[in-house]
């Protein structure tokens, strides 16, 4: 019946590994191609320093010459230095005196002053004089003058001489850099071969994938046609319908290339409570779906559903994830999930408060490392360029949200609406293609509310990323989504556009009680 | 050559790495002043050495990764009695002891890390508690080879003095060996917490939902940060065993755990520095200043009540103290300038 193999445990670890890699490559590509430019800068910049640092040095050293030649003479310096190290000597003490009076409480402070500034004004007098006697002006004469101006030339020549050394140090560089620059488009393209053929292999793995998941799919429906017909216990019956769901869904998806997320028949129960109950819905992609509902209904607990904080009990999520390939969230772990291009925000703020903004960002930006334990102990060069990359990117961001000034503080004692948009930011650090926002209005006035649905409509433009969200503010919600869902204990009992949702009597009792009760 | 300091010397001492090296060199220039400097204050010294290293990796658990892990006596045990049976019983070079004192710390600390997956706070401090009991149990129960209470290199059936390459050490060029090891461990810490590692551990101790929403694989990182305790605290050991002579198991129990725990909490989690102003308190004053007063007696009361003055005052650790005193001495002087000068 089956003419292809069936897909192995061993075929899919080898697949993960290849998404892996995939990813990985994808990142190390980016990385090298902007090794040369950066390179490049930085030989010329250090090229530019190293050229003002011997400037520096040389005007330095010449300039006790040059000041010779130009009339002042090493006597006429050291008298010059004298004198001043005197006045300030002098006003250092005609301070002290003043305080004294002052704190004597004297009556004629300004007159006593004016007595102390006359004989100390005689004092210098006598001073400057007695230095002009001891270190008189004298004239260079011309023997003087051909060793001052041998000395400059010596400096020049040793000037011109470092500068030598530099410039052919620059050449060298410069020539390196081709051959690096060749080296590094034959590393590019390398990578860029062996990404082609693993988005090769992961496509074939999907379409294996596929064909089977047909294949099993008529198997399935055949064996529950046969345990229909011969009447046997309903749960046997009820995990081949959730497998047989499992695949329509995913094969649904794969059909509709509109759909982002695709949530089918979600269960979540907590013992006895059933937080969500038969979930079925699909976020369209680059639109802003909202999930609306009274407390407790459940809308965070789809969320942490989604991030696979909480495993569902029963129930399908089929994702379309960052390379367009289809994934069933469900065998995902927590943390892998960034990696699929879902980033999300808490209710309450999880920044770490130790860090500045962005560092925080930076932390976020996790999932984008190319580099390893090892070379964060060493500080090792990529490292280093790396955390400046992604520095750029974080204050780049930061600047599109409009909260750049705050970007080397703590996010401490910082008012909420801002910590609201730093969340923000950080989900937009991981490049992804969903973000999942949880509440982002609570607890937010009403002028930051709007401004913060303007961020998040621009974000939906400009990146063109699907926003997901779920908010209590229905004024937000309504201006903002392009589809909503309203849930009420963990039911569907609405979606549609928001004017749908408005008028949907329903989504009404569910928010302003049941019309029986009034 | 001034072009040479401009370019080179000049930012290199501005890093924070030039302060660990001049630590190094300090410890070397103690080593030559051996003769001349009073024991107790050399013994003390080299101990704060030593024990800073083991203060250094537990910092990183504990102010980054947020595990208070009472297992640091059980490394340190495992340092020195390595270092001991693999060069006296096994009679290898003293490279490879140190090599296998490593080895072996990574693969007990990794065992730690996957015991205490899923504990935090007090639970994970009573299951490091008991795994390193068991440790400790393991080295007091195997007397021939690990147990070092019974002596030295130079003692016993299969005695063998100190070797390295071919050079007999003797105690005091032992610290020639803290000082490499110390200047290393302290780059590396500091490396490691200005770095995506650091910030990554940080985030985890902040919280395990918004870290692992960020991509950051909570077991990889916890047993990361073990690992490296784990490496810093056998390297206190095997320098311990290399200064000392010989160990004591006595000496690595809980007390052990919970010295390491009051150093790094005084000093400050999160600095490096703090952290050997705090090794110094716990391990050094005792020998270097109470001694000297005839206050040996007194000094574990001193002692505490200094812990609780510094928790009281300090709570973010003894190294704001230095701030403090700047801030104080400049408004000090301001204020006296004022008082003899008068304002403009």
């Amino acid at each position: 019946m089956e003419q292809n193999k069936k897909i192995t445990p061993i075929m899919t670890y080898k697949h993960g590994l290849n998404v892996k890699k995939h990813r990985k490559t994808t990142l190390l590509i980016n990385y090298y191609q902007g090794l040369t430019d950066e390179l490049e800068a930085d030989i010329k910049n250090g090229y530019q320093h190293s050229k003002d640092l011997i400037e520096g040095i040389y005007e330095e050293s010449v300039k006790p010459y040059q000041q010779q030649l130009q009339g002042i003479t090493k006597n006429d310096a050291t008298r010059d230095l004298k004198s001043k190290t005197y006045d300030k000597k002098q006003y250092w003490a005609r301070r002290k005196y003043r305080q004294t009076l002052i704190r004597k409480q004297d009556d004629q402070i300004d007159q006593k002053l004016l007595e102390y500034d006359q004989t100390h004004q005689l004092e210098r007098d006598n001073f400057i004089q007695k230095l002009t006697l001891k270190y008189p002006h004298k004239d260079l004469t011309n023997t003087e003058i051909d060793r001052l101006n041998q000395k400059i030339a010596s400096c020049e020549e040793k000037k011109e001489k470092q500068i030598q050394r530099v410039t052919e140090k620059y050449e060298d560089r410069l020539k390196k850099l081709e051959s690096f620059k060749l080296k590094n488009t034959k590393r590019i393209q390398e990578k860029e071969l062996l990404n082609e053929r693993l988005s090769k292999e992961i496509d074939h793995y999907n379409q294996q994938v596929l064909i089977d998941d047909q294949a099993l799919l008529k198997t399935y429906l055949n064996d529950l046609d046969v345990m229909q017909s011969a009447k046997v216990l309903p749960k046997s019956a009820e995990k081949i319908q959730a497998k047989i769901d499992r695949i329509e869904t995913t094969l649904r998806t794969i059909e509709n290339t509109n759909i982002h997320l695709s949530i089918h028949n979600l269960k979540m129960f907590f013992g006895g409570i059933k937080a969500v109950n038969d979930l079925t819905f699909d976020v369209k992609k680059g639109e802003i779906f909202g999930l609306i509902g009274p407390n407790g209904a459940g809308k965070t607990t789809v969320f942490n559903c989604i991030t696979q904080f909480y495993k569902a009990t029963s129930g399908d999520m089929i994702f379309r994830n960052k390379e367009g390939n289809i994934v069933d969230l469900n065998e995902r772990k927590t943390h892998d999930i960034i990696n699929e291009g879902i980033a999300r925000s808490f209710q309450n703020v999880e920044l770490i408060w130790e860090l500045t903004v962005l560092d925080n960002l930076l932390v976020a930006a996790h999932s984008l490392l190319i580099t390893n334990y090892f070379e964060h102990m060493v500080h090792s060069k990529r490292m280093q360029r790396e955390e400046a990359v992604l520095r750029t990117k974080g204050m780049q961001i930061l600047m599109d949200l409009g909260i750049s000034e705050y970007a080397y503080r703590s996010p401490y004692g910082l008012p909420y609406g801002i910590l609201k948009k730093i969340e923000l930011a950080r989900t937009l650090m991981t490049n992804p293609t969903l973000i999942i926002l949880d509440e982002p209005a609570a607890g937010l006035n009403d002028a930051e509310t709007e401004d913060l649905a303007k961020v998040i409509k621009s974000i939906n433009h400009k990146y063109g990323i699907t926003i997901f969200l779920v908010e209590h503010d229905m004024g937000l919600v309504m201006s903002i989504c392009d589809t909503v869902c309203a849930i009420s204990f963990g039911k569907k009992i609405g979606i549609g556009t928001p004017k749908e949702i408005q008028q949907n009597t329903e989504v009404r009792a569910a928010y302003l009680g049941d019309d029986s009760d009034e | 050559m001034k072009l040479y300091y401009l370019e080179k010397i000049k930012p290199f001492m501005k890093k924070p790495h030039f302060g660990f090296l001049i630590v190094g060199v300090l410890l070397v220039i103690l080593r030559l002043l051996v003769n001349v400097l009073p024991p107790d204050i050399y013994g003390a010294i080299v101990t704060t050495a030593y024990y800073y290293l083991a203060g250094l990796g537990f910092a990183l658990l504990l102010g980054y990764g947020g595990l208070a892990s009472l297992g640091t006596g059980a490394f340190v045990g495992i340092g020195a009695f390595t270092l001991h049976f693999v060069f006296r019983y096994l009679a290898m070079p003293l490279t490879l002891a140190i090599i296998a004192g490593i080895i072996l710390a990574i693969l007990v600390s990794i065992a730690f890390g996957f015991v205490s997956l899923r504990i935090s706070g007090m639970y994970l401090a009573i299951v490091t508690m008991g795994l390193s009991q068991i440790v400790i149990e393991v080295i007091r129960n195997i007397p021939q080879y690990a147990s070092g209470t019974t002596g030295g290199f130079l003692s016993g059936p299969m005695a063998r003095p100190l070797e390295f390459l071919g050079m007999r050490l003797n105690s005091n060029s032992a610290v020639l060996f803290t000082a490499v090891f110390v200047v290393i461990g302290m780059m590396i810490v500091h490396n490691l917490i200005h770095s995506s590692t650091g910030r990554a551990l940080l985030s985890i101790k902040n919280s395990d939902t918004a870290a692992q929403t960020m991509g950051i694989n909570l077991l990889k990182y916890r047993l990361f940060a073990f690992v490296i305790s784990g490496v810093y605290g056998t390297l206190a050991g095997i320098l311990s065993m290399l200064f000392v002579r010989n160990g004591n198991v006595s000496q690595i129990g809980i007390t052990f755990a919970l010295n390491i725990l009051a150093a790094v909490v005084i000093g400050g989690t999160k600095s490096v520095w703090g952290i050997m102003l705090g090794t110094f308190v716990i391990f050094g004053l005792d020998l270097a200043v109470f001694q000297r007063f005839n206050l040996g007696n007194y000094s574990l009361i001193i002692n505490g009540a200094l812990i609780i003055l510094v928790v009281m005052f300090y709570p973010g650790g003894l190294i704001q103290l230095f701030g403090d005193v700047k801030r104080f001495m400049i408004k000090q002087i301001s204020k006296v300038k004022a008082h003899i000068y008068g304002t403009e």
